[in-house]
């Protein structure tokens, strides 16, 4: 049978591999954007594994409400780097080190 | 589902050295190809239906060479494009560019998992029916997206460009026009709305629900890409679209996931307006037992034959639109009047108007 | 091994394969590819953890909206790549370190015998009329009906805010304005000139 703990590990290695993910691609925000959409994907599993060997459903409604609020950021996050494309004609993170305009 | 029972019976006494999984699998897949090969043949004779409606409708003849009154005219074409070599442009993403047919026809045959056809012939009764075919129905975006972008051409991808916004535009516009019939209803598991229809054919949702019925169907002519909507092809703006690029078998698997998807929504409207396999007839008085004994399946397609023909009369009667007014059409007019039918339809539900609710 | 465990291991073994592909892709619309990829495996696991709401929620508004919307952007913006990738060897070592930090300390806090079947034995299979929905909305519109409603607003806040950044005020667009298309006269475009007989003369202009 499949215990708790291997889904923990699983959401575990897959949180890992996006914060590997931010590491190497920090010069890049739309891959940036990508790996916090891969972490929050591993923290929802451990919130639906909770909920499921627990048997509360207030985990799956709090990864509801996570999806939520991560659909309003990436619709924003892409927003701004439009923006920023637009206005810079790069989407390159460093150049956000500099504050004019 | 005694039929299928019948058949689980026989594969496990037939062949007793399968266990479980395995006998299911072979199950499944069996179930799968008794679905697949009658829509792939339902999708080529539609082609000739098309070919034919709109001939007659601009006084022409239509295919009448091949076969008895042409009638394997679809037979001819799909041997015709087998054979026909598959062109890969230069610089072209090759596996991104076999990859777009794929995922546009793979979506478009998993939906029907769920389509339940008669009250007992469906092949999988999820729970969350209608969610699942909105879920597998958004993926086919990609196979769109993919083509204009693996072609490594202009005109695709400006039709990629274009049908990426449309496609996600509308879907939101079904997805509201849907959620009025789940109110009504009162579930996402499509052989639970069609119950909730049953009576007679006041009792179908397409009379508290006409303008949502309509707005469907003008969505769906949207998402299957047809005219007057189909500026994601548009031949005399942009040549061909996304299919500038492809040709043979790989042309073929786009316009099979196109009709595929047609038949589709005309089915769900059929389900979700239309009192799906119950008969017209239930509940008058005589009539309602002479056609009783006609499976409901008859009665499904009798209805989407319908609204089949009426894509192509569309097809036949309007000029293209433009692509500004169509998203005008979604965002301006339709969303706010759907969003304004669920509240009409919430004080419906509430007050327990008709015999509905 | 059951079923469930096959499904299981099938689903991470592509879970893990494609967020690994994703994050060192060179082309930006192959990393959102694979990453459509792990959502639907994650969307199969949750379905193994009956939460199929969620699962297909997450097809739904994850691979269906978001991942499009990536797609879109990496298409309209023209994204030089060589300079994005500069830095890249050069971080890949502390990020290794860390990752391999947080895995250790993980499973060493996660392991069997803090979360194993002992403690938390695996609960019974749903029975058949079990409903994930109906439970999840039970829940929602009572009990969290407030947060439910701040998350509609967050939204609604959300469309606004990426409408308004990004929309530029109109400046030398061309619009068509149809009541002055109608209103023209022959005139007003086209002005009649008598030519001159001699056709020597008008060639030698």
């Amino acid at each position: 049978m499949i215990s708790l703990s291997d889904y923990l590990i699983l959401s575990s290695i897959i949180f890992c591999i996006g914060l590997v993910g931010i590491f190497i691609n920090r010069k890049n925000i739309i891959t940036l954007l990508m790996c916090v959409e891969l972490i929050l994907a591993a923290v929802n599993t451990n919130f639906i594994a909770f909920s499921h060997f627990l048997g509360n459903e207030a985990g799956q409604i709090f990864v509801f409400f996570i999806l939520t609020v991560a659909a309003a950021e990436v619709a924003i996050g892409l927003a701004i780097l439009t923006l920023m494309f637009r206005n810079r004609g790069s989407i390159d993170i460093d150049i956000t080190s500099s504050l004019k305009g | 589902m005694g039929f299928w029972n019948a058949i689980t019976n026989f594969i496990t006494q037939t062949i007793p050295w399968f266990d479980g999984i395995l006998a299911s699998i072979i199950i499944i897949l069996i179930k799968a190809f008794a679905l697949i090969i009658p829509l792939m043949l339902m999708v080529a004779y539609f082609t000739y239906a098309e070919r034919k409606v709109i001939g007659y409708m601009q006084l022409r003849l239509g295919p009448n060479r091949v076969g008895p009154k042409g009638w394997l005219q679809p037979i001819a074409d799909a041997v015709k494009l087998m054979f026909k070599e598959i062109i890969f442009p230069t610089k072209a993403d090759v596996y991104l560019y076999l990859l777009a047919p794929v995922l546009a026809i793979a979506p478009a045959i998993a939906v029907w998992a769920v389509i339940p056809l008669d009250a007992d012939l469906y092949i999988a009764n999820l729970d969350v029916s209608l969610l699942y075919i909105l879920a597998v129905g958004s993926i086919g975006v990609y196979g769109i997206i993919l083509a204009g972008w693996a072609s490594n051409s202009k005109y695709p991808l400006l039709g990629a460009l274009r049908s990426a916004s449309l496609l996600v535009s509308y879907e939101i516009v079904i997805g509201f026009a849907l959620v009025t019939v789940v109110m009504i209803a009162g579930s996402v598991n499509l052989n639970a709305i069609v119950e909730a229809q049953k009576g007679s054919i006041l009792h179908w949702y397409w009379i508290p629900l006409f303008p949502m019925m309509i707005i469907f169907f003008i969505s769906a002519l949207v998402e299957t890409n047809r005219a007057p909507f189909d500026v994601v092809e548009g031949e005399s703006e942009i040549v061909g679209g996304t299919h500038v690029e492809y040709s043979g078998m790989t042309f073929a698997v786009f316009f099979l996931a196109e009709y595929a998807n047609m038949i589709l929504m005309a089915i769900l409207a059929v389900i979700m307006f239309f009192g799906g396999w119950h008969s017209p007839f239930e509940g008058v008085p005589y009539i309602g037992e002479f056609f009783s004994w006609v499976p409901g399946l008859v009665w499904v397609l009798a209805k989407a034959t319908f609204f089949m023909f009426a894509y192509l009369w569309v097809r036949a009667t309007f000029p293209r639109f433009r692509y500004d007014q169509i998203m005008r059409l979604s965002w301006k007019v339709f969303l706010p009047f759907t969003i304004a039918w669920i509240f009409v339809v919430a004080l419906m539900t509430q007050l327990k108007i008709g015999p509905w609710f | 091994m059951t079923s469930a465990q096959i499904l299981f291991y099938t689903f991470s073994f592509f879970l893990v394969a494609s967020s690994l592909i994703m994050i060192f892709a060179k082309n930006a619309a192959k990393a959102v590819l694979f990453l459509v990829l792990a959502f639907f495996s994650v969307a199969g696991l949750w379905i193994l953890l009956e939460a199929e709401f969620l699962a297909i929620t997450l097809i739904l508004v994850y691979v269906g909206a978001v991942m499009v919307l990536f797609l879109f952007v990496i298409k309209m913006l023209n994204i030089d790549k060589s300079t994005l990738r500069a830095k890249f060897a050069g971080y890949l070592p502390l990020g290794l370190i860390v990752a391999a930090i947080i895995v250790a300390e993980m499973t060493m806090v996660l392991g069997h015998e803090q979360f194993g079947l002992n403690i938390y034995p695996a609960p019974e299979k749903a029975s058949a009329d079990y409903s994930n929905i109906t439970i999840l909305a039970l829940q929602l519109y009572t009990d969290y009906v407030y947060p439910f409603e701040l998350a509609a607003v967050l939204l609604l806040i959300a469309i606004i805010a990426a409408i308004a950044l990004v929309h530029r005020p109109e400046q030398n667009r061309k619009k068509q304005d149809i009541s002055e298309q109608v209103s023209v006269r022959a005139k007003d475009r086209l002005r009649i000139v008598s030519i001159a007989k001699n056709n020597k003369e008008v060639n030698n202009d």
